[in-house]
């Protein structure tokens, strides 16, 4: 993967990961919004929410992963990520 | 959160891309040393121009390199604006803190009709959006922009390194201290820890980061002066300082004015008075590939004056200023901050 019409290629694939992983957010947000407002609670605590450590590192290692994983197509990112 | 001043708390939004932000960031770090791994060895060339295609073609192939370039690209053009949005998501609760910490021993002399110079007006530095004039910048630089951004990818404390830096001053004690270019008061903190029998006076062109770091200040109860003005024209008495200092703001400033800066503090200094300057390293402490390194940064990151500064020597340019005793050195493993300091001669 070494000329622009390869590094190009590999962009393209990187921005659909992002979309597949955005999407995916979505669909679980729109849901879990849903459920909430099911169980009587309303949804607009999430907005409000303050992480707490332990959350915070399950944040942390999940942003992590997604990068890795949107950022595969680069041969070199595995040690960067 | 805690922040460096005040608790405050971010939403949703805004404290996940301010954290995507810095992550992002960090692998772009690592690709860029990926790529001066992959250019170890490499004989390079004295004259830049030359170097800058050596290096061209050396990394045409690199993968670390295209893809270091584009996230760093985007990195740099975005944090200021993800900050910018996760200020303004928060901003009807911080007002009052603002105003509560706008009370207190320290007040900020503004300058309402002031001409600011023309290296400094409409300058983004670092490729922050607004500059240092947009509203509340100095809240959104230093209680976001950099413990949540910059300081998760260069590690090492930013208050530390700013007190750590005054042990090359010796057990010289100070009682009117003048700082130049005091921004959202992180280095006047750790002057005003340092000294804390002195007055303390700091000048600083950009009212929003005045602001914050008169809150520094009241929150501690402290008293300093502070004074919305350009360090080479501080408007200040002369002879009315032991000690003029500066933290990394003369590589935000060109050569010929770096000049002007170093002629003010010798004006304000009295006799026997220090000048305490730490920045950026010289081009001359660095290899060809880190100067490569360095140009090519400052040419992307928001550094207009970064090559002219580490150009300079400034243990020749204070004493051609009248200073004495001139040295001009580096600290630690990385040779960072590289400080200057110099004696005003006896009358």
């Amino acid at each position: 993967m070494s000329s622009s019409d390869s590094q190009t290629d590999a962009l393209l694939q990187i921005v659909l990961n992002v979309v597949q992983e955005l999407w995916v957010v979505k669909d679980r947000q729109i849901i879990l919004e849903q459920v909430l407002q099911d169980a009587g609670i309303d949804a607009g605590a999430v907005n409000d929410y303050q992480p707490t450590a332990q959350v915070t590192e399950r944040l942390q290692h999940e942003r992590r992963r997604l990068l890795e994983k949107c950022l595969a197509p680069a041969d070199d990112i595995d040690g960067a990520a | 959160m805690r922040g460096y001043v005040m608790e405050f708390q971010l939403k949703q939004r805004g404290r996940a891309s301010i954290d995507f932000a810095a992550d992002l960031a960090a692998i772009a770090g690592k690709l860029g040393m990926a790529v001066n791994a992959e250019l170890d060895g490499l004989e390079l060339d004295e004259d830049l121009k030359i170097r800058g295609q050596q290096i061209a073609e050396a990394t045409s192939d690199s993968d670390a390199h295209w893809f270091a370039q584009r996230i760093g690209e985007w990195s740099g053009t975005t944090h200021g604006i993800v900050t910018g949005d996760a200020f303004e998501e928060i901003k009807e609760d911080l007002l009052p803190s603002f105003d509560a910490l706008s009370k207190g021993p320290t007040q900020i002399e503004a300058n309402p009709g002031i001409r600011y110079p023309d290296y400094w007006e409409g300058v983004d530095f670092h490729r922050t959006t607004g500059g240092w004039v947009r509203e509340h910048q100095g809240f959104i630089h230093g209680e976001l922009i950099h413990p949540l951004y910059v300081g998760k990818n260069f590690p090492g404390g930013i208050f530390k390194q700013r007190y750590d830096v005054l042990a090359e001053l010796g057990d010289h004690d100070f009682e009117r201290i003048l700082e130049m270019g005091t921004s959202s008061g992180h280095f006047t903190l750790q002057l005003a820890k340092r000294y804390p029998g002195a007055e303390i006076t700091g000048v600083e062109l950009g009212l929003p980061m005045l602001e914050q770091a008169q809150r520094f200040a009241n929150e501690r109860n402290l008293h300093w002066r502070l004074i919305q003005a350009p360090a080479e024209q501080t408007g200040l008495p002369d002879a009315s300082f032991d000690l003029v200092a500066s933290y990394i703001l003369l590589h935000e400033l060109p050569e010929s004015v770096t000049h002007k800066v170093f002629a003010e503090a010798f004006r304000v200094l009295e006799p026997g008075g220090m000048m305490f300057m730490s920045d950026i390293r010289p081009f001359r402490d660095l290899s060809r590939l880190q100067e490569w390194r360095a140009i090519d940064n400052a040419s992307r990151g928001g550094e207009p004056y970064w090559c002219e500064a580490a150009s300079l020597d400034l243990a020749e340019v204070a004493a051609q200023a009248g200073f004495a005793d001139a040295k001009s050195y580096g600290l630690g493993q990385f040779n960072y901050p590289w400080v200057t300091i110099a004696r005003k001669p006896e009358a």
